[in-house]
């Protein structure tokens, strides 16, 4: 116990020194077969590995729907483009053929 | 913990448990367990929590063991691991009082206790009201500091912070233990 009590700073460390003095320095009781416990922890680890999907997957499994939503559209988009495309593509023929009739004077 | 004459160094061991020898890493958690304990026991609630904590902290340090490069002491690198863990216990807590079972983090009262861990287990309680109070890494540094009684620049080693901040860190928590103990003390 420091001279002075009262001062806050002084019975601050005097509590931090009594916890210190008695604190009880027995092996704790879980210590006793704590590696036995812990190695089979360690081999039912490996087992659950070897057997787990990847990191990989198990990262982007959250994230799949999100992934295969955005494919979906890029794919519908991608091929309406196509679609138009050919569609444009048909208008221009009928039209080159319009003119050469046209021309033709069929 | 005292090894052996005969026994092989850490450094060796470690090898071994590196190639997948199991012997050799159960001989270091044998040697070393009591250290990771005596840590983890001041951040912990009830036993249940400690023998968690001490087994992550060495399936921590299996994973890892490939990345000792052995210019610390193995003791030394398997206390950082230990402190970062249970740096990670209290933050993941909540700041509001839990029971603590104070048997079970070293201030047991035996039939025999005598006079000195009667009045140790007293102030650990009075302290533990304000340590639930404090932030992660204030109530890690005070811990470390005032009751494991480790030097600042040892602190720093553990956590990996400077010493500035370590001393920064524990002046703050010795100001907030005073204002929220000022009844108690």
């Amino acid at each position: 116990m420091k001279d002075n009590p009262k001062n806050p700073d002084d019975r601050l460390d005097s509590l931090f020194a009594e916890a210190r003095a008695g604190e009880t320095r027995e092996e704790h009781p879980r210590e006793f077969g704590f590696e036995d416990r812990l190695m089979r922890r360690l081999a039912e680890n490996r087992v659950a590995d070897a057997t787990a999907p990847s990191l990989f997957w198990q990262r982007l499994a959250p994230v799949s729907p999100i992934v295969t939503g955005l494919l979906t559209l890029g794919v519908i988009t991608w091929s309406a483009a196509q679609v138009q495309e050919v569609h444009d593509m048909l208008i221009l023929t009928q039209d080159a053929l319009s003119l050469s009739g046209l021309f033709l004077g069929v | 913990m005292t090894e052996s004459p005969a026994a092989p160094p850490d450094e060796t061991l470690v090898q071994q448990a590196r190639q997948g020898d199991d012997d050799a890493f159960a001989e270091l958690v044998r040697r070393h367990k009591t250290r990771v304990f005596g840590i983890s026991r001041k951040f912990t609630r009830n036993t249940q929590e400690l023998e968690d904590v001490c087994q992550e902290i060495f399936l921590t340090a299996y994973r890892k063991l490939p990345k000792f490069r052995g210019d610390a002491p193995f003791a030394h690198w398997l206390s950082r691991i230990a402190t970062n863990r249970c740096y990670d216990l209290l933050r993941r807590r909540k700041n509001r009082p839990v029971d603590v079972d104070f048997d079970a983090i070293g201030y047991s009262l035996a039939d025999d206790a005598g006079e000195t861990r009667r009045r140790g287990r007293e102030a650990r309680e009075i302290l533990e009201r304000g340590l639930q109070q404090l932030k992660a890494p204030e109530r890690l540094v005070i811990t470390l500091l005032e009751l494991d009684g480790r030097p600042v620049k040892e602190i720093a080693s553990l956590t990996g912070w400077s010493e500035s901040k370590v001393k920064v860190k524990a002046h703050r928590a010795r100001q907030k233990l005073k204002t929220l103990l000022e009844e108690e003390i």
